[in-house]
């Protein structure tokens, strides 16, 4: 039993490697991360199909829509790697934006909302145990923590969102915190559609999730307690 | 009227009960329809005495026939409202327009033929029909034919037949009619008119309906498809005619033309890829027939008739199309009876031709692939469309042979043969065995087996992209389906111990394999352009960041296509007890047991079809009072939980693993004879206001009331 279980974990030690992802630096010397389908973990689970893993889907979706009793509710789980050599000694994050690019809405009942729509809040919280895009469902997702990391409100149209995630990015990059990833929700019943990183490469990257760390002197973050605490 | 159809209901009730007092009960309780029958008095016995309930045939096929005398008595304005509690079958609102499509035992609404004198009435050609489309003004009967049907209805008849029977033109000089109309709850209107009558050889009838009813709101219930909206209305208008000439005391010439014209508008479903309402969806029917009968000798009958169906549908939701589906058909058939060892069997051997076409006209966006963006956030210019034609037709042939042979007193068998020709699909050979067994004269076995080959219908192969559910997502045909193959068995047991009672019992099992129904397909439907907006925050600061150039973004909804995926397996048990305790009292109770399984590979956790409850109970009583003839009806429909689907189509890939609530639906008619041919009725539905059924959400409590009027000129 112990030999399986060594293997299993040899094999996702590797994969991993595998899947380490570098740099792309920009103009100012940013580190963006633009993941492909081999680098970064993306699933998008949906309520109503609770046993349904859609971790090789080519959308992402978070919205809540459960007024009628029935559950209708997207989530989207996230999972940058970050480079192992993200910071040199003495380093720290000094910012990290995750940028998610709305590209498209529907309606489950009645006609599609029109652009610009009535305005919508994506929340950003850290995800709290450890998970695979291929494995989760609605049913199995994992636990996240209650308070918001990140919040955009006020969201009209489609295009890129902002969403700040330094301390949650600075404890991953010191070691302080297991990176397990963020979670993105809505409660409003407007779907906020995402191209997963398993989208058709015709799509652009700059149009699927990245991650935007710009990096500087400072002093790691304080440690904190590793879940369950 | 909508506000208060249950007050004016009881109040015109009040005043047909004053008017009725004191008329004589043989007065009052007049055939409720227009029959050959010749003498009202004795109608009117039957009717108080003996109510006319429905009874299987004699035959080793399994027929439930309702007669006319039962239809009146029904809350019942069409084909629908009469299925509404027949065991073992349930029908369905779907959202492709049909307000209830009949599944029976668990096999797909394609599978169930609803016809009118033997032909195609109305929906979409092999595809499904809508009960709501046949109205019941002019039936004389309804039979009902469960189990494989090839032989006689085509190879596509696999699950079941439901076939009105119209009255036929009086048998003597004279002229009768019968009006029925009235008003109910959501602003319902019905009117109807048939009018029969001969002169010397020629003999016509004419029947012309209109009926209107509004749409309802979602109820709030947990339902996965809720009320086409407050705003939605369907109106139809159907004019249906019938003629014959009896030529010589051996040869009948018949025909039949029909016309109807269904509209369907609703402010809040009807979109355009611009955002912009649009609408409505009108569907215009004529049907045609000519056709003879001729008794060639004793023993040896000839029929023969020539057939076309014409719909054409103009609509604009979504998009503008019109779209025409048309057939040509031909029947012709030989009975030979025989003389042998002082039995009668007699041979059927028959010919049928189809030659259905799909014409379709729609707009197109003109370019391969997607069409150019736009250039500038407020340009007006959407994509450039073009109209395209779309024509495909095919032919289908089939012959057949059926022998019905009594090999003794108490034994009859029917074995049939049909192959099938198809100018796309491989022919295909049909068999059916049937046999009846009536060992005691208040003892009825039946068996029967048979297969079915179910060609896919000119739009499964053809069908352009529809929206749905507002343009959540798009259905289309698939040119690469492959013919379903399914099987049927069936045998029950059918008991008359004593004139007041009877029971039926039948086990059924059913097979489909290559199922045809919707997945996901691997491209999704463009629908539009959308724009836009950078984040101001994050694009002020990083201007070069290409997400943050303003861009047009394509829209699309996902596309379900049709596609050869499952297997499915239905099985149950089917029971009916009739007990008549008193001449004015009748009682029935219906049960039906189904089991369903089904294959499906991208949903590997679905096991069994939605909406198909493993129990359903009917009850219905029907009393009337002595002294005023007053008429009651009342029954009821209780199912336990089912599993959902959220489109509307019934298919398997909309499934969840979510059930629905048990439901009780319960209905009344109350039928008050004024005076002789005069009659008033009260029309309850869902009395306890139940807000869904499996996985839809239904019209909850309204009424309706209605007045009826016959004459006979003898």
């Amino acid at each position: 039993m112990i030999r399986p279980l060594f293997l299993a974990l040899a094999l996702l030690l590797l994969s991993d490697v595998a899947a380490a992802q570098t740099c792309i630096v920009q103009t100012n010397g940013d580190c963006m991360l633009e993941p492909n389908a081999a680098q970064g973990q993306d699933v998008s689970p949906y309520c109503f199909l609770p046993t349904l893993a859609r971790g090789q889907y080519e959308t992402n979706y978070a919205f809540t829509a459960n007024d009628d009793g029935v559950c209708h509710n997207f989530e989207t789980y996230l999972r940058f790697e970050l480079p192992s050599d993200l910071l040199d000694p003495g380093e720290t994050v000094i910012t990290a934006r995750l940028l998610l690019y709305y590209a498209f809405t529907f309606a489950f009942e009645g006609p599609a909302p029109t652009l610009p729509h009535a305005p919508i809040t994506v929340n950003v919280h850290e995800v709290l145990n450890a998970w695979t895009e291929d494995a989760v469902t609605w049913a199995n997702r994992p636990p996240h923590a209650a308070a918001v990391a990140a919040s955009s409100s006020n969201i009209t149209n489609l295009g890129v969102k902002e969403f700040i995630v330094t301390d949650l990015v600075a404890a991953w990059a010191h070691g302080s915190k297991q990176n397990r990833g963020f979670v993105v929700i809505s409660p409003d019943d407007i779907p906020f559609g995402m191209h997963s990183w398993e989208a058709d490469p015709s799509v652009p990257s700059f149009q699927k999730a990245r991650l935007r760390i710009t990096v500087g002197p400072g002093t790691p973050p304080e440690p904190v307690p590793i879940y369950p605490y | 009227m909508s506000k208060h159809p249950t007050w004016i209901g009881v109040a015109a009730w009040l005043i047909a009960c004053g008017l009725a007092v004191g008329v004589r009960a043989q007065d009052a309780a007049q055939p409720a329809g227009i029959s050959t029958t010749q003498d009202g008095v004795e109608t009117i016995e039957v009717h108080g005495e003996q109510p006319d309930a429905p009874e299987f045939l004699d035959t080793p096929l399994e027929v439930e026939m309702i007669p006319e005398q039962r239809l009146r008595e029904l809350p019942a304005r069409d084909l629908a409202d009469v299925a509404a509690n027949l065991p073992g079958i349930r029908v369905q609102r779907r959202v492709q327009g049909q307000g209830s499509a009949a599944s029976v035992e668990g096999l797909p609404p394609e599978y169930t033929r609803a016809l009118v004198n033997g032909q195609h009435y109305a929906g979409e050609l092999g595809g499904v029909t809508d009960l709501e489309d046949l109205p019941l003004a002019n039936a004389s009967r309804v039979l009902v034919l469960r189990g494989p049907q090839a032989m006689r209805y085509g190879s596509e008849a696999g699950g079941a037949v439901i076939e009105i029977e119209t009255f036929r033109p009086p048998a003597e000089d004279g002229l009768r009619f019968a009006l029925d109309s009235g008003l109910g709850s959501y602003d319902a209107g019905y009117a109807s008119q048939v009018t029969g009558g001969r002169v010397g050889r020629f003999g016509a009838t004419l029947t012309t309906t209109y009926n209107t009813i509004d749409g309802w709101n979602d109820n709030g219930s947990d339902a996965l498809v809720g009320g086409p909206g407050r705003d939605y209305r369907e109106q139809w208008q159907d004019a249906y005619s019938t003629f014959e000439f009896q030529a010589t005391p051996d040869f009948l010439l018949s025909s039949n033309v029909g016309w109807r014209k269904d509209k369907e508008e609703s402010e809040g479903l009807l979109l355009r890829e611009d955002g912009s309402i649009s609408g409505p969806r009108t569907t215009t029917r004529w049907i045609t027939s000519l056709g003879f009968a001729a008794q060639l000798g004793e023993n040896t009958e000839l029929e023969s008739e020539v057939y076309r169906f014409a719909s054409n549908m103009k609509s604009a939701i979504g998009r503008d199309f019109q779209l025409q589906d048309e057939e040509w058909r031909y029947d012709g058939a030989l009975t030979q009876r025989f003389q042998v060892f002082g039995q009668e069997p007699s041979l059927r051997v028959g010919l049928d031709w189809r030659l259905p076409s799909l014409d379709l006209k729609e707009q197109q966006v003109a370019t391969e692939g997607l069409p150019p963006p736009p250039t500038r956030p407020d340009d007006p210019s959407g994509p450039e469309y073009t109209t395209e034609r779309l024509d495909e037709r095919f032919t289908v042939a089939g012959i057949y042979a059926i022998l019905e042979a009594p090999v003794h007193e108490t034994v009859t068998f029917q074995l049939g043969a049909r192959e099938q020709f198809h100018s796309r699909f491989d022919s295909e050979f049909v068999p059916q065995l049937a046999l009846l067994v009536e060992p005691l004269s208040w003892l009825k076995l039946r068996a029967s087996w048979g297969k079915s080959y179910r060609t896919p219908s000119l739009r499964d192969l053809y069908e352009p992209p529809v929206p749905n559910l507002g343009g959540a997502y798009f259905l289309a045909g698939n040119p690469n389906l492959k013919p379903e193959h399914a099987e049927g068995l069936r045998g029950g047991v059918e008991l008359a111990p004593t004139d007041e009672l009877w029971l039926s019992a039948t086990l059924f099992t059913n097979q489909i394999k290559d199922y045809i129904r919707s997945a996901k397909a691997p491209e999704q439907y463009f629908v539009g352009w959308g724009w836009s907006t950078p984040d101001d925050s994050y694009c002020q600061e990083f201007p070069d960041d290409p997400a943050c150039a303003p861009a047009a973004i394509p829209q699309f909804a996902n596309l379900f296509q049709r596609t050869n995926l499952d297997e499915v397996k239905t099985s149950g048990a089917e029971a009916n007890l009739r007990y008549q305790p008193h001449p004015m009292v009748s009682l029935h109770v219906g049960y039906t047991w189904l089991n369903t399984w089904v294959k499906s590979a991208p949903l590997p956790d679905l096991h069994e079809l939605p909406n198909e409850p493993e129990h359903t109970v009917d009850l219905d009583a029907t009393f009337t009072l002595p002294r005023w003839d007053t008429g009651l009806l009342v029954r009821a429909r209780w199912r336990n939980g089912a599993l959902m689907e959220a489109s509307g189509t019934g298919s398997a890939s909309f499934a969840s693993l979510d059930r629905s609530h048990p439901s009780w639906v319960v209905g009344l008619r109350l039928r008050q004879p004024i005076r002789a041919g005069l009659s008033l009725y009260l029309d309850l539905d869902n009395v306890t206001n139940t807000k869904a059924v499996d996985s839809y959400e239904i019209r909850g409590f309204n009424a309706f009331v209605g007045v009826r009027y016959q004459f006979d000129s003898h």
